[in-house]
């Protein structure tokens, strides 16, 4: 009880602090006095220092605003730290929200990276693998996917039947849901199955890759 | 000895078709686009008498390495075009700087010395024709000024001017060279003669600046192509594209309207697709050009086929290129051309086939073999694989199984034996169990072993789509899951969607093998049989019995 009393005594006296002396004279009948600041100082519950012939006690709730109010190197350091902590808060929250953007971005390769080993495994023949619902969002329909392109072929044909595959991949890309990577496989499969039926030339932005060239043109034979 | 007793390789190794090589030409489209080139000759040659400007414009647009340039030199090489035109074959890729003096220069230099010279000879002879006119003899004499001293010296007018066909005497009196020629030339055409006969067209073609001077230059040397030779004139002009001032000269030429001449233009649809971003106006001509002609399926394999058997049929001397041996040829080049895209043109084919006929003919042999083939592409194109081998077949032997495999029920036959061996090989040969299952269900299994985890496994192999069905069904019918734990069946059936796996219940499994697996399949039965599998070949089989779901 006599501890409550001495902490509250000790804190009434806000940033001011109360001389040990004062403290003993209100504490008289309490004999281990000194055995009990010494233990409120270990546990930080108050802070004793020495003013001027004087020695004082802090409640630590009042210690620091003491500290700022009489030590100017303090109150600099202080002041310092604080200005670094508040930028180094600043630099902390846009590195959060650049830790969100990268994650969502992970997430969505992560999607990505899923969804076309789901579309190997399958070719492999390993399907079972994979969760149905999973499959079923990457499943390209192998006929459907190539009346697609023979539909996009004929509509964008120039006069002598080449068509550059980007274009023909953002038609199909918006118009089928599916990712560039997707159209290429698909492409590439379609192509190689039916090697009578259509022809690649080199050149164009992008497409499939043989002998080592880009060959960016298609068209039906 | 080159094979089917050839006595020289009729292909040719070099990366871009030789005039030399050009006088072959397969392929039924080549040939079509042959027919059309000469047809819009045969056009161009009905109109030449109307003496008007009349240009067609040809397009050849394809891919590379698809024969474009050989055709194009091949049209020079052709009797029946070369008696009606002459033509200047032009490579742009050799044109550079591409400015429109150069681009002249070349089209000059790209006629044939042939007919430059018939030309020389042409205009030669209209000077030994003018000695029967009494006063152009005289106007003939002045310009190889020809004297009594010549005459006392023993010397003839005829010398001089076989002096001057030989390029050994110039002419210097160009006014009277114009007398001469009077008014059935024009004063260009005149000049170009004086030039031609000095053999210094080139030069002075260099200090003609004006695009329209050039054009008019065109035209006169067209018309006295024309008056003179009684032809028309074709320009080749290869691998044409946007670069430097090509497209502006090209389009001169269309706007202008030469006379009684063809422009035959030959690009890429990369190129022809660079001049539609930045020659609006060009693009737009060529879209109305005469005759666009399509190479269209030139890498099919029929194309690709009757090509490469033309060179040998037109190199063969013997007789020994029999019909057999074209279709033996024909069924290698096919699995060359099946299994490897790379090889899927001409060019690629024709390089191939060069260096086996080299091979072939260091060894003596009578005909393109397996190994011959296989050598080559070992070590010409030392980095190729068959697509989707896991057993590492060599080409050779892969050749080989192709071949066989066309006897369904040879190569049905050697798959249920090679499923067996192979399951020997990665189970134990403890691990196969006699078909003792009943009458019906027996029929439809063709091994049954136990797996590592003690589960009997059937096997059923089924090559065709009938067969699998029948099998499924027969499965679906019968009582087997009493005496074995799991069914795998095993067909070679092309997957009509993307999906290669089918399930009809838990413990059946279809499983769809491509040519690869069979081949390696077939590939490893038969060195298992020969006890030459090695401990790569061990683990390589364990893979191969996983990719077909064997346990």
């Amino acid at each position: 009880m006599s501890l409550e009393k001495i902490v509250a005594s000790i804190s009434a006296t806000g940033t001011e602090g109360i001389k040990k002396t004062e403290l003993r004279r209100e504490f008289q009948e309490v004999a281990e006095l000194d055995l009990i600041l010494q233990e409120l100082v270990r546990t930080q519950e108050i802070f004793i220092e020495k003013k001027g012939n004087s020695i004082y006690c802090w409640h630590k709730n009042y210690y620091l605003q003491k500290l700022l109010n009489t030590d100017q190197k303090f109150s600099f350091l202080y002041s310092s730290m604080n200005s670094l902590y508040d930028s180094l808060i600043t630099r902390f929250d846009s590195i959060g929200e650049r830790l969100d953007e990268v994650s969502r971005e992970v997430s969505e390769v992560t999607k990505e990276i899923r969804v076309l080993t789901s579309f190997e495994q399958r070719d492999d023949g390993r399907n079972e693998l994979m969760p149905q619902e999973q499959i079923n969002a990457t499943k390209i329909n192998y006929d459907n996917f190539k009346e697609q392109l023979d539909h996009a072929i004929a509509s964008a044909s120039s006069s002598i039947g080449w068509v550059e595959l980007c274009n023909i991949r953002k038609n199909l890309c918006s118009k089928m849901n599916i990712s560039r990577e997707q159209f290429y496989e698909s492409l590439e499969e379609v192509v190689s199955s039916n090697y009578d039926k259509y022809e690649l030339s080199t050149g164009g932005e992008e497409g499939i890759q043989l002998r080592g060239l880009v060959h960016g043109f298609v068209r039906c034979i | 000895m080159y094979p089917y007793g050839l006595n020289r390789n009729p292909y040719h190794s070099s990366p871009t078709p030789r005039f030399s090589d050009s006088a072959i030409l397969g392929g039924e489209r080549h040939k079509e686009a042959k027919s059309a080139i000469l047809s819009c000759m045969h056009d161009l040659c009905s109109k030449m008498a109307l003496s008007e400007k009349d240009l067609r414009v040809v397009t050849i647009i394809q891919d590379v390495g698809s024969g474009k340039t050989h055709l194009a030199l091949h049209m020079q090489t052709v009797e029946e075009m070369s008696a009606k035109s002459v033509i200047s074959y032009v490579d742009f890729s050799q044109v550079s700087p591409r400015s429109k003096n150069v681009i002249l220069s070349s089209i000059l230099d790209g006629f044939r010395e042939g007919d430059l010279e018939a030309l020389r000879t042409t205009l030669i002879g209209l000077m030994m024709a003018s000695l029967h006119d009494r006063e152009k003899a005289k106007l003939v004499k002045k310009i190889f000024k020809h004297g009594l001293l010549s005459e006392i010296r023993g010397e003839s007018i005829d010398d001089k001017i076989g002096l001057l066909l030989q390029k050994r005497i110039k002419i210097r009196d160009e006014d009277t060279l114009s007398e001469i020629l009077g008014r059935n030339f024009t004063e260009l055409e005149k000049q170009f003669i004086y030039y031609t006969l000095n053999d210094e067209v080139k030069n002075w073609v260099s200090s003609i600046e004006s695009l329209s001077d050039m054009l008019e230059l065109l035209a006169s040397i067209i018309t006295l192509n024309q008056k003179l030779l009684d032809k028309v004139t074709v320009f080749e002009f290869d691998e044409f594209d946007s670069e430097g001032e090509s497209m502006e000269f090209i389009k001169a030429i269309i706007n202008f309207i030469l006379p009684s001449s063809m422009i035959l233009l030959i690009m890429t649809p990369a190129s022809y697709d660079e001049i539609r971003k930045s020659n609006t106006s060009l693009y737009d001509r060529l879209e109305k050009a005469n005759y666009k002609i399509d190479l269209a399926g030139s890498n099919t394999f029929s194309e690709i086929n009757d090509i490469v058997l033309e060179y040998m049929r037109s190199g063969e001397a013997t007789g020994e290129f029999t019909v057999e041996s074209e279709y033996d040829l024909s069924s290698k080049i096919k699995i060359i051309y099946d299994e490897f895209p790379d090889f899927r043109n001409v060019r690629s084919m024709i390089n191939i086939l060069y260096h086996a006929t080299e091979l072939v003919g260091k060894r003596d042999a009578g005909s393109i073999d397996e190994q011959a083939l296989e050598e080559t592409i070992k070590t010409a194109f030392p980095g190729l694989r068959i697509t989707g081998s896991i057993m590492s077949v060599p080409v050779s032997d892969f050749m080989k199984i192709r071949r066989m495999s066309n006897n369904h029920q040879e190569l049905e036959d050697r798959v249920k034996n090679a499923v067996r061996d192979l399951v020997q090989c990665t189970e134990g040969e403890s691990s196969l169990t006699p078909l003792d299952l009943s009458e019906d269900t027996s029929e439809l299994f063709d091994v049954l072993y136990r797996d590592s985890q003690g589960d009997k496994v059937a096997v059923s192999v089924a090559l065709d789509k009938e067969k699998s069905f029948k099998i499924n069904q027969g499965i679906a019918r019968s009582q087997f899951s009493g005496y074995v734990n799991k069914v795998l069946i095993l067909s070679d059936n092309r997957p009509s969607q993307f999906d290669v796996q089918k399930e009809i219940g838990p413990q059946v499994k279809n499983v769809n093998m491509d040519n690869s697996k069979l081949i390696d399949l077939i590939y490893f039965s038969s060195k298992f049989r020969d006890s030459q599998i090695s401990g790569e070949d061990l683990k390589r089989a364990s893979m191969l019995a996983r990719s077909i779901e064997l346990p």
